[in-house]
């Protein structure tokens, strides 16, 4: 088994070496990076706009680009929170409580310089969990059946809904919402036409790169504008010789970062468990087992390793269950399962079979894109922190382009821009009630072959409910999802429940 | 009944649940067995519906989640502005910008083509900030129609006209 993997990650790196495939990684993990940095600009905008270029690449190159833009995002993240305590990219907001005070200890340099090794071994140890783990989940996917598939599709769209830090019953809604997007256009087994408002445009169903862009770019914007102020860039040049950490702070950080990548690992598994609650975990896991714990909040460096390992950790778990599984975690694996599907790739476990050369090759390139990330990161320290002064009414018009032209080229139709804005105005809407619209894109992904397998698994079953519960896989899976959510709904309604401290 | 946010949101949900019910309706909707292309959405929709009547009647004030930048104690309002999941109110000149920024390139390059409505779509979207100035947008302007001919027309080979006059080919 172990040996079968290691071969095959062997074939990978063959794969990922190719200069064509190596080049597109590069330029992922560097984009990746430099809107890691921005604030205003996430790695799922970042995906988004980048999504059409990938429809003209091959699978491979396509999917490695835009997973390097996912994790090299996470690089630059925390170089904000630590210079200047702006908790702009949520899995890094954490590492403010330490890195800032450290900054204004002087020691900011050294707090980045940690930030990159927690990385480097938080990624790392995430890329083994999935290279053994990810063949067993296979093995077992296998086993399953249309009504199995639906219960497990049915646990990861309720868990990626509900673990957001709002609502839960927000959540479901806009899972709810996105299945009913995801469905929308000409049905497979009737070929009749729904919600497509009498529109031609639309028999094809919603472009993603519309539905993604008008979610994460136009209401981003929208919801950013003028609130987003220029950044003054006093007093924050980071030299390289200043990021070596002393060998005490390596000391008490390193033990900080096995345990923050453990965290980060086991939250990986946890269906919608994303970076940010890994990286939350991490924290307080650190400061409650510490013998000190006043130190933290003062700059301690277990209190930048151990959430930075976690965060990178669980960002390079998120792929097992999307790429063995065919199940996304969370919105930025719903976008990348979303390319797969464009490029012609049915997601799910046969993937690691039918496309070996794919699933090695990306994991292959998870160890190059971390490496290059490192090596990237020491010198160009001085150019992202100068980046940070870009002020944001540079970058939303500029981004605004971006997008027009993207939805553009992936249909050569203006109709798509529109379907962006009017997506995007609806997004904003749903932000100003207080709606998270992330679990939409998780909905739109999963929406049409959730109906497809629950349609095939009714017909199998002749009409009978029961057949959810009389399979012991699907009856497992729907325990889980009915367990998640009850404890969600109690500590919600706890929550409630109890008046708030002003 | 005071609207608040919440009371909205419910409100809203129920609406685009009964939507599609409606839509839904007009399908075929079949049985378990053989379910037509309208039970899906039908049975999605009610369950709009009833989480919109949950969210609607559970509505209180201190449903208001707090800011990302309160949970780790940083200062509100260095941050607020930041923090992203927390929606300000909206600011109408940024956002009537933004939506004039995306129809001009939509209308204008429907008829004049893409140098112009990348023009034109940028220097609006960029007016939409209060501190932009009108230099600053036009330059901005001008270095993304440079982009848009050089990379996009050239090198992507995007099919979109870089200028056309509708009223010549009249």
């Amino acid at each position: 088994m172990i040996m079968t993997a290691l071969n095959d990650l062997w074939h990978g790196f063959a794969v990922a070496f190719e200069p064509h495939n190596l080049l597109w990684c590069f330029v992922g993990v560097l984009f990746g990076n430099f809107v890691g940095v921005l604030p205003g600009l996430g790695p799922m905008a970042a995906i988004s706009v980048l999504l059409p270029l990938t429809f003209a690449m091959k699978p491979v190159a396509a999917i490695l680009m835009l997973a390097g833009i996912y994790y090299g995002a996470q690089y630059g993240g925390a170089i904000c929170s630590i210079l200047l305590n702006l908790p702009v990219h949520p899995p890094h907001a954490v590492t403010c409580l330490d890195g800032y005070p450290m900054t204004l200890k002087g020691r900011g340099g050294a707090a980045l310089g940690i930030t990159m090794i927690a990385s480097f071994i938080g990624a790392s140890f995430g890329i083994t969990e999935m290279i053994f783990f990810a063949p067993v989940l296979v093995g077992v996917a296998f086993k399953f059946g249309p009504a199995d598939i639906c219960a497990l599709m049915l646990l990861g769209l309720l868990a990626g809904s509900t673990l957001a830090r709002s609502s839960p019953l927000k959540g479901i809604a806009m899972t709810v919402l996105g299945l009913l997007m995801g469905i929308a256009g000409t049905d497979v087994n009737t070929a009749e036409q729904r919600f497509t408002f009498g529109l031609l445009h639309m028999a094809d169903g919603i472009e993603i790169v519309a539905l993604a862009l008008g979610i994460f770019g136009i209401a981003e914007f929208m919801k950013c504008v003028n609130y987003i102020k220029p950044i003054a860039a006093k007093d924050m040049h980071v030299s390289v010789q200043s990021m070596m950490p002393s060998r005490e702070e390596l000391k008490t950080a390193f033990p900080a970062m096995l345990r923050g990548t453990l965290v980060g690992s086991l939250c990986a598994l946890i269906p919608g468990t994303g970076p940010t609650i890994a990286s939350f975990v991490a924290y307080a896991t650190e400061k409650k087992i510490s013998r000190t714990p006043e130190r933290f909040g003062t700059g301690a460096v277990e209190g930048i390793a151990s959430p930075e390992a976690s965060t990178h950790s669980s960002v390079q778990g998120d792929f097992i269950p999307t790429m063995s599984l065919g199940i996304p975690g969370d919105a930025v694996m719903a976008l990348i399962l979303g390319a797969l599907i464009i490029q012609g790739i049915t997601p799910g476990p046969q993937l690691v079979r039918e496309h070996p050369d794919l699933f090695w090759g990306l994991i292959a390139s998870f160890w190059i894109g971390n490496i290059l990330l490192v090596i990237l990161n020491v010198p160009l320290i001085g150019i992202w922190v100068k980046l940070l002064t870009i002020p944001y009414r540079y970058l939303y018009p500029s981004a605004i382009f971006f997008i027009c032209i993207g939805v553009y080229s992936t249909t050569n139709d203006l109709f798509g821009v529109g379907e962006t804005l009017v997506i995007g105005l609806f997004g904003y809407a749903l932000l100003l009630l207080g709606f998270h619209p992330a679990p939409i894109l998780l909905g739109f992904v999963l929406g049409p072959r959730f109906e497809e397998n629950f349609r095939r698994a009714m017909l199998i079953s002749d009409g009978d409910l029961r057949v959810f519960i009389e399979r012991p896989i699907s009856a497992s899976f729907l325990a889980i999802a009915a367990l998640l959510l009850g404890t969600q709904l109690y500590f919600w309604l706890k929550k409630r429940r109890q008046p708030q401290p002003a | 009944m005071r609207l608040n946010k919440d009371k909205l949101a419910g409100l809203l949900l129920m609406l685009l649940g009964l939507g599609a019910v409606l839509e839904g309706r007009s399908h075929s909707i079949g049985s378990l067995t053989q379910m037509g292309s309208g039970y899906f959405p039908v049975a999605l929709g009610l369950i709009l519906m009833g989480i919109g009547f949950l969210i609607l009647v559970t509505s209180a004030p201190q449903n208001e989640e707090k800011p990302l930048s309160a949970l780790i104690g940083a200062d509100e309002k260095e941050t607020v502005h930041l923090s992203l999941d927390h929606c300000p109110p909206p600011d109408w000149r940024g956002i009537s910008c933004i939506i004039a920024s995306i129809v001009g390139f939509i209308v204008i390059g429907h008829y004049l083509g893409l140098v112009p409505a990348t023009f034109a779509s940028v220097f609006v979207a960029a007016l939409g900030d209060r501190t932009a100035s009108l230099r600053e947008a036009v330059v901005l302007g001008l270095v993304m129609c440079a982009l848009a001919i050089g990379l996009f027309h050239y090198v992507l080979h995007i099919q979109f006209p870089l200028f056309q006059f509708p009223l010549w080919k009249a």
